[in-house]
């Protein structure tokens, strides 16, 4: 009974990937004869210093998109989890899940128009909207977006010293972002302390202890209070961040959709046990870190195998309609490059050889991934509450 | 299952923890809503607001921005095409177009009046809006196409060999607008011109533009010499001071020697710029006949150079009367008589000339003129045509009507394309169909064997369905189009079915539900001699019709959202999916027209998942350990 399924397997996703992997070893003509060269291609790229930028970028990329992306839907879950209505809880659903019905690559042609450099831009007319904020005004916003930063870190060093009983992966994990937090938190003011490079120094005819030492720190400090100086950003078409605008999109569209896997999830986890902890006196963050999360590990782990997986092959649609691998190459992707060769460059060849190395990659990481899926159990909510009813009788 | 138990919710504390959670939830929702609300108000504009930002488009509020609006598309999105026809202020394009604060009831009625006195002729004036721009056209161009289609009796091959413009279909139909002014403009005779004119004459006085001899002059004289914007240069030039080219009127005889720079413009223009159909002279038929005599000799030689000319003596010709279109046959002829006599008897026509005679005659003088109509002109000579009152009288009794016409007209084109005269619609439905039966028999097929014998490999099975989506689609592109062509299943819907059918997530889903089926069914339908098919159907499929809702769901979406796959394998026009037809659609179309086309394609999405929200909460499979 499987034969119509193996074979539309095989046909379709395998005669492929068979008769597609000689290319890899031929310089491959459209319309010529196709000549072998055993394994050029291969040597080819890996002595080719773009190749090595690609995979950089195809790095950095998975991990802003796996960084940004992969914490947002479980807080949406939990949070969503919280409200108090069902009404209510069934609108928010309904809103966060609206990005979805935009398919993907339109959703891209939206983002342009929001991401547009010029002054007109929809998220440049937002952010320059603080300028027109008189100077006290200015300065209350100031002091709310500081004190909202500080707490955030203030949280993340809280939840280390608090959730002692963590294991000690998470725990490590949870220093380190909070490390990471006060690094970033710290590092505008040893910048300042510092002062410009001797070059900048020089080009602009600078005197050097009056922009670094303690006077720099006063005059970096000078932009804690009175008017904001805001200018039209690049967005997309600025090299610094144009993956990260590459990603966001994502992180936006992705909550919703991505949250419910987790809401049904937190259904399967036990009310006794969320009772007897609040019964002892467990805090809200105690009972999450404690019940909560531990019950929907396993569900975890394997969304973020899947998740980095997706991110190494996947946002090559995006990039392409977003940024074409631009400015400069700065969102030029493994997935990218290997389009640019096959299809802009017509190196079919070598873009397929690039193909096999990067599917040897992911190979290995869906591997692990199938690993562990193959020793848990999948349950719809039903299904789980049918065993739980089962189990009481 | 809320972490916060019901007795912590009705503490104060709690109570003060689901409003935060509440208010977080709220700006993280307007982050999701307002982009959509954004998309929708961007459906409703046009080239000119294309780049505003708020969320209710300015012209459904604004009467002044409606009317610039009603300016855009009367006069076919194009800036230069309003400045030729109409004074536009300090406006650079559509947007900063001068609007005339009040409409002067009284002025607009004296035209109208002078309208229906003196028929205009024909050359004297266009008609607004027959312009096809990209797929959204205005409402004239909509009707006029529709006459054009009943003048030629549907035959657009009739059609194209008479205006020698190869027509694909008829939604490309446009042959411009006439260019009177222009010097070699030669009319064309045909239907399609004759329902120009027909419709011109029909309908309301504002869709029409009569000729203006002052903004061409401006436009093909004066702004190529001393740009559009700045008089500081005119003035320069001029050694006079005007504060913006609106104040500027055309003499309609040369300038007196005293102004000499403009005198030169004037000349060039009546000589170069402008179609000998609108200058004249006061000279007799008798000073033409006697030119022609000279010129000619004969009346056979004359005859003879004149193609289609037939005239028994030099005394039958006579000088075109002044609303009159100089043909291009005897064009050449009348520009060098013009050339050759006196410039200080040459002088222009047109409509604005004749209204102003008109005024003239009426009201004797400007201060009467003033009372009456309620302006305040400084000679009759300085009446401009009231065509901006005209336009604004309209637009203000027709408010409701215009702003639903334009907010709709992205709308419309969209839904004219894709789905009430394209294929698109139905090829996408059809796509769904074959994707829906296919994923909805191999998937549970392979599930189920799976599942019932639970073979010893089972997870190297499914590692194998799994493994293939590691690698990057481009890899197998070109090999899938060679053999996709070898099967003739290039550009057919069924090809593009076939992948969209297996999906390893969707099996992980029906392997985990069926493995949940009690299994005393199955025992006691083998004891029964129940077929293996029989069991299949019966009992698997039949009770597990929530999952195969989700695995529907999942494949729709999946389907609907495909893009590249379409694209590359069935790339033909007449099997052209939605989202093919999208991408098709944005490479040439406005960016409103995109957002409509859009809001439009993702209704179906959007319906299905408002009312499946639960079918999609109950096939979610969630990982435990064993």
């Amino acid at each position: 009974m499987m034969l119509p399924g193996l074979f539309l397997l095989f046909f379709i996703n395998y005669l492929p990937l068979i008769l597609g992997a000689p290319i890899a070893f031929m310089r491959y003509e459209f319309v010529a004869d196709s000549t072998f060269v055993g394994v050029q291609n291969f040597s080819s790229i890996l002595y080719d210093t773009r190749f090595w930028d690609s995979i950089w970028k195809t790095f950095y990329y998975a991990i802003l998109v796996v960084g940004l992306g992969f914490w947002p839907p479980i807080l949406l879950a939990i949070m969503l989890d919280e409200v108090p209505t069902n009404t209510l809880k069934y609108i928010y659903r309904t809103i966060f899940y609206l990005p979805t019905i935009v398919s993907g690559i339109i959703m891209v042609f939206l983002w342009k128009q929001l991401y547009n450099p010029s002054e007109d831009g929809f998220l440049n007319q937002i952010i320059m909207s603080v300028n027109t904020f008189g100077p006290v005004a200015a300065t209350v916003v100031k002091l709310i977006l500081i004190t909202f930063w500080l707490s955030l870190v203030g949280f993340v060093i809280y939840c280390f010293f608090k959730l002692k009983e963590l294991s000690i992966p998470v725990r490590g994990a949870i220093l380190a972002f909070a490390c990471a937090l006060i690094v970033v938190t710290v590092s505008p003011f040893i910048d300042a302390w510092i002062g410009p490079s001797d070059l900048i120094i020089e080009a602009r005819n600078l005197v050097k202890s009056e922009v670094s030492g303690w006077s720099g720190l006063l005059a970096f400090l000078t932009n804690f209070y009175g008017t904001f100086d805001v200018k039209a950003f690049g967005w997309v078409s600025d090299a610094s961040f144009a993956m990260f605008g590459c990603v966001l999109p994502m992180v936006w569209a992705g909550a919703g959709p991505g949250c419910i896997i987790y809401l049904a999830a937190l259904k399967t986890v036990p009310e006794d046990l969320v009772e007897a902890a609040t019964i002892d006196g467990a805090s809200f963050i105690q009972k999450i870190s404690y019940i909560t999360l531990p019950r929907v590990k396993l569900l975890i782990l394997i969304q973020l195998m899947g998740a980095i997986v997706g991110a190494l092959r996947g946002g090559t649609n995006f990039i392409i309609a977003m940024t074409n691998g631009g400015p400069n190459g700065a969102t030029r992707t493994l997935g990218m490059d290997i389009f640019e060769r096959a299809f802009t460059e017509l190196e079919y060849g070598v873009g397929s050889a690039m193909g096999w190395i990067l599917g040897g990659i992911m190979i290995v990481i869906s591997c692990y991934q199938m690993i562990r899926m193959s020793q848990s159990k999948f349950r719809t909510a039903d299904q789980a509450e049918r065993e739980k009813n089962d189990n009481k009788q | 299952m809320p972490v916060l138990t019901k007795i912590e919710a009705k503490s104060p504390k709690g109570k003060l923890f689901h409003l935060a959670i509440i208010v977080a939830l709220f700006v993280g929702s307007v982050t999701m809503i307002y982009p959509f609300l954004l998309m929708f108000s961007s459906a409703m504009r046009s080239k000119m607001d294309e780049k505003d930002m708020s969320i209710v488009p300015v012209f459904l509020k604004d009467d002044d921005e409606l009317n610039r609006k009603f300016l855009e598309t009367k006069y076919d999105f194009n800036f230069v095409t309003a400045r030729n026809y109409r004074r536009v202020g300090k406006g650079i394009d559509f947007k900063n177009i001068a609007i005339p604060a009040k409409a002067n009831k009284s002025l607009a009625a004296e035209w109208t009046k002078f309208i229906k006195k003196n028929k205009l002729p024909n050359h004297w004036q266009v008609l607004g809006g027959t312009l096809h721009y990209g797929p959204v056209v205005s409402q004239v161009y909509d009707i006029y196409l529709k006459r054009v289609k009943k003048a030629y009796n549907n035959d657009l091959k009739s059609l194209c060999e008479e205006l020698g413009i190869p027509f694909a279909v008829w939604d490309e139909f446009d042959w411009g607008i006439p260019l009177w002014t222009s010097t070699r403009y030669s009319v064309m005779k045909s239907k399609a011109m004759d329902e120009y004119i027909k419709l011109m004459n029909e309908l309301p006085l504002a869709y029409r533009s009569p000729i203006n001899l002052t903004t061409t002059f401006l436009t093909n004289v004066i702004f190529i010499k001393y740009g559009n914007t700045n008089v500081t240069k005119y003035n320069l030039a001029h050694k006079i001071k005007i504060k913006n080219y609106d104040e500027f009127q055309l003499p309609q005889k040369i300038p007196p020697k005293t102004q000499p720079c403009l005198r030169e413009e004037w000349k060039d223009f009546v000589f170069n710029s402008i179609n000998v159909s609108f200058v004249r002279s006061d000279a007799s038929d008798e000073e033409y006949q006697s030119y022609l005599k000279k010129t000619y000799k004969s009346i056979d030689k004359l005859n003879h150079y004149r193609i289609g000319f037939e005239v028994k003596d030099f005394t039958d010709i006579s000088l075109p009367k002044d609303d009159e279109w100089i043909t291009s046959t005897i064009r050449f002829d009348y520009e060098n008589f013009l050339k050759q006599i006196d410039i200080e008897r040459i002088y222009l026509v047109g409509p604005e000339f004749m209204w102003q005679k008109y005024l003239a005659r009426k009201y004797k003088s400007v201060k009467q003129l003033n009372s009456a109509l309620n302006t305040n002109y400084m000679a009759i000579k300085d009446c401009t045509m009231p065509i901006s009152h005209i336009e604004k009288l309209y637009v203000d009794s027709h408010k409701s009507e215009l702003r639903k016409r334009y907010a709709l007209r992205n709308f419309k084109v969209v839904w004219k394309g894709a789905v009430s005269q394209g294929p698109a619609v139905k090829n996408t439905l059809l796509y769904v169909f074959y994707a829906l039966l296919f994923a909805l028999t191999v998937q549970p097929l392979a599930a189920y064997a799976l599942s019932r014998y639970q073979p010893r490999g089972m997870w190297k099975i499914l590692f194998i369905f799994v493994a293939t989506m590691a690698f990057p689609p481009m890899v197998t592109t070109i090999p899938m189009f060679l053999i996709y062509k070898k099967l003739h299943l290039i550009n057919t819907i069924v090809g593009l079915a076939l992948p969209v059918c297996i999906n390893g997530y969707l099996l992980f889903l029906l392997i985990g539900f069926f493995d949940s089926l009690p299994k005393h069914f199955y025992e006691a339908a083998t004891i029964d001699g129940a077929s293996e098919f029989r069991m299949f159907w019966q009992i698997t499929m039949m009770m597990s019709k929530p999952i195969l809702a989700v695995v529907a769901l999942q494949t729709f979406i999946g389907v609907w959202a495909s893009f590249m796959m379409p694209l590359i394998f069935a790339p033909a026009e007449e099997k052209q999916v939605l989202a093919v037809w999208v991408h098709q659609f944005q490479l040439d179309a406005p960016t409103s027209a995109v957002f409509a086309c859009i809001l439009i394609a993702s209704i179906p999405t959007m319906v299905i998942f408002m009312f499946a929200q639960r079918t999609i909460m109950r096939g979610i499979a969630v990982p435990s350990e064993k």
